[in-house]
């Protein structure tokens, strides 16, 4: 049977479906307003999660390609800081500081080495200037320190040198601070104490003869047997000679026997005195003048020279300064993949020769010489010749010893060693800076390619929106005329009673 | 009968009045054609046939029709409609409400093409904000150590905890309002429940009067329908006799049967029976306070150090206690606490018996023994083994739990402000009429037979009562008990036999709802105010919680406020302890050991020559090595071999196998902080470096002993504040606290998380890494390892498990979901759209479904005006004819009367 529709029920259809009409129309108006094609997750939760994903993504994207640029202009200063020192240490060009160390190699022009050893100290002193140069507030060459300065030129140690307050009377390292052996009567013996300064708590011994003679000796045991076989007796002045007995008694005159010698304080015999002293001259000599003492280049507070030094060695291999930019950054059991991030972490004494020293031997003037101690680091190489030229003579020139003319052949040498090393290193850098540039390349393609990607899920097609919304509208017009006409005519109308 | 002469006028007569009656019938059809829920009316007619037979009948007479007779208005109604409408109207209620607190939730929670003009439109905003802390850090992992960069963290931070602040004070106003909203919608409820019973009133009064009361009818229908949308309701018809012979229509409106649970009965409860009604009400219970980890007045148990517990696996058994014993003085030997199972005092816990769930009837002060069982079993049974019985715990004699109506703690439940069960629990009353009796329903008992030769003191007592009506009222239950006596024949031996007749009238009675008893809008309020998802208790789903109501299956997988109220603490929660927990540590050195200060003689951290730094050196442990067999070594002097047990970031404590494969003294050094695992490593660390040093007495000076030894003691080396100078080296501390005038961590929620009072005051700051270069004790000053780590915890997806919130910590200790922070938020989002959705498409589909029912109901019910119009025509014609029926009629009398046989 076909329902019967009533006026009523007409009217709640038409309600129900003109607010449908209006509904539908208002949404249509909505997208284009907004230009979204949702705009709430629950009109689309699966295209809505989507999109925010591809947000992330490409917030992401943005943020890494802003830490790129930093790192990247970093690297760049960088480059430019080692294109300066390359310049500096070149080998083939003139006017760098190895045109300087030729030059004080030859002879002839011998008398102007004082000068070309200011000059090189001051190359190296522009080398360590350009490479403690910071790009922000950061030092660039200071590894993962990068709030403190990387490079100092520091007093040269004596590594023989004991703290005199310090020192430790207790301990048998420490021998070479102390003058006097201990008593070991005293209080302080009791406590375990091997040495002193103090005279008063010293050991008591013979007075040594500081001018016997063993020879002499033997001639006036002769002299007393001989005597002895005569019946005779020997002169006194025998005894009174200088060379005589192995200790001294009160009265200055020598015996053999130490229970007549006077009793003094007994002295130490590893007592060594440059151990007082805290710094080395430039030439290797002991000094406690500051002033007095060479210079030694420290990175990050650590003599470059040191050999096996696990700090230097950690700089150079183990420290990381880590930051994402976009390698797929992640961490395995709380431990960072590394090759999921880029180590930022320029290393500076790495970009001039590296740590430590090596072995190099020289024939100069028929003689070789081999020297275990070269410095690896260009900077302490152009230092050391430096100084080395320095202490020459400063008319004619002449080396100070042949050691130092047989050391500055060998440094010649290693300079050379030093700057090749230096400049490989160099084109490393020149590299990451190409794979800086490369990956923010990269990173601004991913972060256009991800905005596309959400704006193609979010944005209505402009053309479509309008299509729907036109005909939402001509929808509801119609629903309106609809309504309009719903209550018009009914049989009511025609009636003519 | 033949008609009389004037007959005809009468035919006529009541056709002109049912034509008339008619087109007044139509007139109020079409006058009420807007009035909501009007029925359309019809006129009820019959032709009016007068039977018998006729004294002196004409045999060749034709009996006729006599006319029309109105015998009533009637409205047309399909009550099989009605019920549809109804059951679907409950499911649009349901929806509808559900859908409106979605929406609301929605508003607050939801951040599709919302977002801040400085990333651009339509990032989102927390969601924005967490990516704003990612990209902060990565921003302080090139620029460490620079202050300005941890502040923009923090300023990144503090976006996102006011964030979370504000959603999380939102929802609670959502919630608060809905809350009203429910209560205004059980008001709602009630005012229909007393409306229908008065319309009931009146259409009983009118039934008794014959007259049909059809307008009545129709605005009860109109409530009903409007019921119908808030609960789910069956409505029945019936008679009811009011006196003999004379019966009335009685409506009886009871909930339907929502609740899946087919054992359910109190889904069924009465609503409506005639005059009486019941009213709903959400039950009222005693305002608890929260379990807070800092007050103890809110833990209820005690431990077995006598301290308070919060927890009963921390609380002490409780044990029976002695009758005897004196509160007033302190336990001891002579005044027994306990009890012990044969009834002896004993102040010894470990010999008393437990205290487990008592039987009232028991002696305690006999021992507990067959006859005298102490306990009662889980189905309440007498038993003697405690171990059957439920196990009960020391209460705290300082617990608090309810707060008083000036919101102070008490002890005393019935000084507590009554408030709404947080479960919004209902029950629907007894059933009142208009003047509050109460409603009762009679059962006839089936009658007993007395005799003579059975139960003397029966037959006895009906002699006694033969003709009278005994009623009797059952003081707890209330119901009448009526019994009378007659005399229903006689035995064989003549004796008379009695009939017992005995009547109980039960009285209507309260009924507690179930969880899912209702249906309709106000089940959608509650389930908004209570359905937490995957964060209900796990003892009410598994029905082990015996105070809950019990809950149906898909509890887990509803989502109300609190779900995502608890969603948000969750995730608050998460961010904070993953970020504090990033930013505390030990230090450690490039091979992971765990360093430490190293102390020189003269008390102060020993320094590096070269670099002038502090030098740090792992923490390591002494212990005699063993050889291939396991043996101790020792060296040719006898000596122990000894070795140094560094500690290692990297070693699994808490895995058993290397635990237990620890070197002996150095498993003894770590037990002795009294933990074990990672935690005792952590307590090692953090006891201090000591050196012995000579006691000095009062004044000072240094003390020796009786041989003039000195008297040395272990004192802890100090830093130039005076704190101690740990093994290892802590650093770091609370980045984000549960308020912002102070560092506490513990039950940080959505709603309290903030930037730490410490962090605030740059008291602490990022820690950028833990991690020190050989003999180093500091880190690398641009050392970012941290950083990037806590950079990493946004690409990180962890687990969010709902018992990790204190205020949920009896939910499941599942994960509820596995992913990044910004996942979780976004995974919210998309619970909360899809709940929307779904919800949505139920809705169009039910209200579809509803109206084309509705429609249905109209087709039959209301008016047309082409109906009426046909009607009008008809019953004007019909008035016409009658008429001119008349006038024929009126005519040929005429002519009968005055033109017949007269002749001019």
């Amino acid at each position: 049977m076909i329902p019967r529709m009533t006026t009523v029920g007409n009217l709640k259809n038409y309600r129900y479906n003109l607010n449908r009409s209006g509904w539908t129309m208002s949404q249509a108006m909505t997208k284009i307003e907004t230009q979204r094609n949702f705009n709430s997750f629950a009109e689309d939760p699966a295209a809505a999660a989507r999109c925010f994903q591809l947000r992330r993504s490409y917030l992401r994207a943005s943020s890494q390609l802003t830490l790129n640029e930093s790192v990247y202009s970093k690297y760049q200063q960088a480059w430019k800081t080692l294109d300066g020192v390359s310049e500096m240490i070149d080998t083939v060009k003139p006017d760098t500081g190895f045109g300087s160390i030729l030059e004080a190699l030859n002879d002839p022009i011998a008398s102007g080495r004082n000068a070309l050893g200011q000059t090189l100290v001051s190359k190296a002193d522009g080398v360590i200037q350009s490479m403690n140069g910071r790009y922000g507030e950061n030092f660039v060459f200071s590894g993962a320190d990068t709030l403190n300065v990387p490079f100092t030129w520091k007093p040269a140690k004596n590594p023989d040198y004991i703290d005199p307050a310090k020192a430790d009377p207790t301990n048998a390292e420490h021998a070479g601070a102390f003058k006097y052996m201990i008593d070991p009567a005293s209080q302080e013996a009791q406590n375990g104490a091997l040495f002193t300064n103090d005279p008063a708590l010293a050991a008591l011994g013979p007075k040594e003869n500081p001018n016997y003679d063993e020879e002499y000796m033997k001639e006036v045991q002769q002299m007393e047997a001989d005597a002895a076989a005569n019946g005779t007796t020997v002169d006194v002045a025998v005894y009174q000679d200088k060379r005589y007995g192995q200790y001294l008694k009160a009265d200055g005159y020598g015996t053999g026997k130490a229970s007549k010698a006077e009793q003094v304080p007994q002295e130490n015999p590893d007592y060594d005195e440059n151990s007082s002293k805290q710094y080395l001259k430039a030439d290797g000599t002991p000094t406690s003048e500051e002033s007095e003492a060479g210079r030694k280049l420290c990175y990050r507070g650590v003599p470059v020279d040191s050999n096996d030094n696990e700090k230097l060695n950690y700089y150079l291999n183990d420290e990381k300064k880590f930051i994402d930019l976009g390698l797929g950054f992640q961490e395995r059991e709380g431990e960072i993949v590394e090759s999921s991030v880029f180590n930022e972490a320029l290393q500076g004494v790495y970009y001039l020769g590296g740590t430590g020293t090596t072995s190099k031997t020289v024939k100069v003037d028929g003689k070789e010489w081999t020297f275990d101690d070269m410095p690896n680091n260009v900077v302490s190489v152009m230092e050391e010749f430096g100084q080395i030229l320095l202490r020459c003579d400063p008319d004619s020139g002449a080396w100070a010893s042949d050691e130092d003319k047989a050391r500055a052949y060998a440094l010649a040498q290693q300079f050379e060693d030093s700057a090749s090393l230096a400049k490989q290193r160099y084109d490393e850098l020149d590299a990451q800076s190409g794979f800086l540039r490369d990956n923010g390349e990269l990173l601004t393609n991913n972060a256009k390619t991800l905005n596309e990607q959400f704006l193609a899920l979010e944005d209505v097609d402009p053309a479509a929106a309008i299509e729907d919304y036109m005909y939402a509208k001509y929808c509801y017009d119609t629903a309106l005329k609809v309504g309009n006409s719903i209550l018009s005519q009914s049989l009511m109308d025609y009636m003519n009673l | 009968m033949a008609i009389g002469t004037f007959g005809s006028f009468t035919q006529a007569r009541l056709a002109i009045y049912a034509a008339q009656t008619g087109l007044s019938i139509t007139g109020n059809n079409i006058s009420n054609i807007n009035t909501l829920g009007y029925t359309r009316q019809r006129l009820d007619q019959t032709s009016l046939h007068v039977g018998g037979s006729d004294r002196y009948a004409n045999a060749a007479d034709v009996r006729t029709g006599q006319g029309v007779l109105c015998t009533g208005v009637s409205q047309l109604r399909d009550p099989y409609l009605d019920i549809r409408f109804r059951s679907s109207n409950a499911d649009v209620g349901y929806m509808d409400a559900k859908l409106s607190g979605l929406q609301q939730i929605a508003s607050i929670l939801d951040e599709v093409g919302k977002g801040e003009q400085t990333e651009g439109d339509d990032f989102g905003i927390l969601g924005a904000g967490l990516e704003e802390i990612r990209k902060a850090l990565g921003n302080l992992t090139t620029e460490t150590g620079h202050a300005e960069f941890d502040r923009q963290v923090k300023a990144a931070v503090q976006k996102v905890v006011e964030r979370f602040n504000d959603y999380a004070g939102k929802l609670e106003e959502l919630y608060n309002n809905t809350v009203k909203g429910l209560e205004e919608k059980v008001e709602k409820v009630n005012g229909l429940l007393t409306g229908i019973r008065e319309l009931n009133e009146e259409i009983r009064k009118c039934d008794i009067h014959d007259d049909n009361a059809l307008e009545l009818r129709d605005q009860r229908n109109v409530l009903i329908d409007e019921l119908s949308g808030y609960i789910k309701i069956d409505v029945t018809y019936s008679m009811e006799e009011i006196c003999p012979g004379q019966e009335v229509e009685k409506i009886t409106i009871k909930l339907d049967d929502a609740n899946p649970d087919p054992t359910s009965v109190t889904d069924t409860a009465t609503l409506i029976d005639g005059v009486y009604a019941a009213q709903i009400s959400i039950d009222q219970v005693a305002q608890k306070r929260e379990l807070d980890p800092k007050d103890t007045t809110t833990w209820p148990y005690l431990g077995a150090d006598g301290k308070p517990a919060m927890f009963p696996e921390d609380a002490a058994e409780a044990r029976i206690p002695n009758p005897n014993f004196d509160a007033a003085q302190d336990p001891s030997d002579t005044n027994p606490r306990y009890l012990m199972a044969d009834g002896t005092p004993t102040n010894d816990p470990a010999q008393a018996a437990p205290a487990r769930t008592l039987n009232p009837k028991a002696d305690l002060t006999r021992p507990n023994a067959v006859g005298n069982e102490w306990y009662l079993d889980a189905d309440g049974a007498v038993t003697t083994d405690p171990n059957l019985s439920q196990i009960s715990y020391e209460a705290n004699p300082d617990y608090k739990p309810y707060l008083n109506g000036k919101g102070q703690p008490t002890a005393d439940e019935s000084e507590a402000k009554l408030v709404n069960n947080p479960n919004f629990n209902m029950t629907v009353s007894e059933l009142r009429d208009r003047k509050g009796y109460l409603h009762y329903i009679t059962e006839k008992q089936t009658p007993i037979e007395l005799r003579k030769d059975g139960n003397a003191a029966a037959y006895q007592e009906a002699i006694d009562n033969l003709g009278k009506t005994i009623k009797n009222r059952d003081p707890d239950t209330g119901n009448m008990h009526i019994v009378s006596y007659r005399e229903s024949g006689k035995d064989e031996t003549g004796a008379p036999i009695y009939t017992k007749y005995e009547y109980v009238q039960v009285l209507s009675t309260p009924v507690h709802l179930d969880d899912n008893d209702l249906h309709g809008a106000l089940q959608a309020d509650r389930e908004l105010l209570t359905e937490k998802g995957e964060f209900m208790d796990t003892s009410i789903i598994d029905g082990t919680n015996e105070d809950a109501l019990s809950c149906d299956e898909k509890a887990r997988s509803k989502r109300g406020i609190p779900y995502f109220q608890k969603s948000l603490d969750l995730l608050a929660n998460q961010l904070a302890n993953a970020i504090n927990g990033a930013n505390q540590g030990y230090r450690y050195d490039d091979q992971g050991n765990y360093i430490g200060l190293v102390m020189g003689e003269d008390g102060e951290p020993m320094v590096d020559e070269d670099t002038g730094r502090v030098i740090g050196m792992p923490v390591s442990i002494p212990y005699q090595k063993l050889d291939e067999t396991g043996a101790p070594m020792v060296d040719d002097d006898g000596n122990a071999v000894m070795g140094e047990y560094k500690l290692n970031k990297d070693t699994k404590w808490d895995k058993p196998e290397v635990w237990d494969a620890l070197p002996k003294e150095v498993k003894t050094a770590l037990e002795a902080t009294g933990k074990t695992g990672t935690e005792a490593v952590k307590a090692y660390l953090s006891q201090p470096q000591t050196h012995q040093v000579q006691k000095t007495d009062q004044d000072g000076n240094p003390m020796v002993d009786q041989n003039g030894n000195p008297i040395m003691e272990e004192v802890p080396y100090t830093d130039e504040d005076g704190n101690p100078i740990t093994m290892g080296i802590f650093e770091g501390g609370v980045l984000i606290s549960n308020h912002n005038n102070g560092d506490d961590t513990t039950n940080i929620t959505a709603g309290n998380i903030s930037i730490s009072n410490s962090w605030s005051k740059n008291a602490v700051s990022i820690i950028r890494s833990f991690e020190c270069g050989p003999g180093e004790s500091e880190p690398a000053s641009g050392d970012s390892k941290n950083i990037l780590h806590m950079q990493n915890l946004f690409h990180t997806k962890m687990d969010y498990v709902p018992s990790d919130l204190f205020s949920t910590r009896d939910a499941t200790g599942d994960s509820m979901f596995n992913g990044t922070f910004s996942e979780m938020w976004e995974n919210m989002g998309g619970i909360l759209g899809n709940d929307q959705d779904v919800t949505n498409n139920s809705l169009t589909t039910s209200y579809k479904s509803t109206l084309q029912i509705d429609t249905n109901r109209a087709s039959v019910s209301s008016v047309d005006f082409n109906d009426e119009a046909m009607n009008l025509m008809m019953y004007a014609k019909s008035y016409n004819a009658a008429c001119r029926l008349m006038t024929t009629i009126d005519t040929v009398l005429d002519k009968l009367i005055n033109n017949t046989g007269v002749t001019t």
